[in-house]
């Protein structure tokens, strides 16, 4: 899943260390995050989206047409 | 070129390294320590509460288990996934030893290759889960 991680966070200031700890996560984790090598729990994409106060689906970005997947189900 | 000036650890984690290895190698320490005094202490001393002393050493061999355990518990959800996904290989790896090791054991040699086998099977295990936490952590910088 494609995600706006890294952009949210250099316009905070924030290096991936100081996320990290902010999220009580390890900076591997954020480095994975960012990389899209790892989609997170909700609960931790919540905390994501919580942290840059924006909603959820601002910062991740599917990368499929969800209204599809139901027209086709 | 541009040079990446991430911190390779967060204080968070840098903390958490802290905590597992204050946990883990006093237990191996132990267990070092209690290998060779119980070994010295019971010698060639045939007699079953003798033999019985040379279990000792697990003790803080479960105690370093028990770290990793803990370890686990403080880990991230993604940190956990990579760890348990090495174990899993590393498991995978023992149980092909295993199976490796007892069918020579059969017919060719029995006895060296049952003597030899708890360790080689543990080694296996121990450094396909090593590797591949080296490789996932390296992969993800």
């Amino acid at each position: 899943m494609k995600n706006r991680i890294k952009q949210m966070r250099t316009e905070l200031g924030l290096s991936q260390a100081a996320l990290a700890d902010q999220l009580d996560v390890s900076r591997q984790t954020i480095n994975a995050l960012e990389t899209g090598r790892y989609d997170p729990s909700l609960p931790l994409a919540f905390r994501l989206a919580a942290l840059f106060s924006v909603r959820i689906e601002d910062v991740f970005d599917p990368e499929f047409d969800v209204a599809d997947t139901a027209t086709t189900s | 070129m541009m040079i990446d000036a991430e911190p390779t650890m967060s204080d968070g984690d840098r903390a958490r390294r802290r905590t597992y290895h204050r946990e883990f190698f006093p237990g191996i320490l132990l267990y070092v320590v209690a290998v060779f005094a119980t070994g010295a202490l019971v010698g060639d001393d045939p007699s079953i509460p003798r033999r019985l002393l040379l279990l000792i050493p697990l003790l803080p061999a479960l105690w370093s288990a028990r770290a990793i355990v803990r370890s686990l518990g403080r880990a991230d959800e993604f940190e956990r996934l990579v760890q348990l996904e090495s174990m899993a290989i590393g498991f995978g790896f023992a149980m092909v030893g295993a199976i490796t090791i007892g069918s020579l054991g059969m017919h060719a040699e029995p006895n060296r290759f049952n003597q030899m086998s708890p360790w080689i099977i543990y080694s296996v295990g121990m450094v396909a889960w090593g590797i591949t936490v080296a490789i996932r952590t390296r992969r993800n910088g």
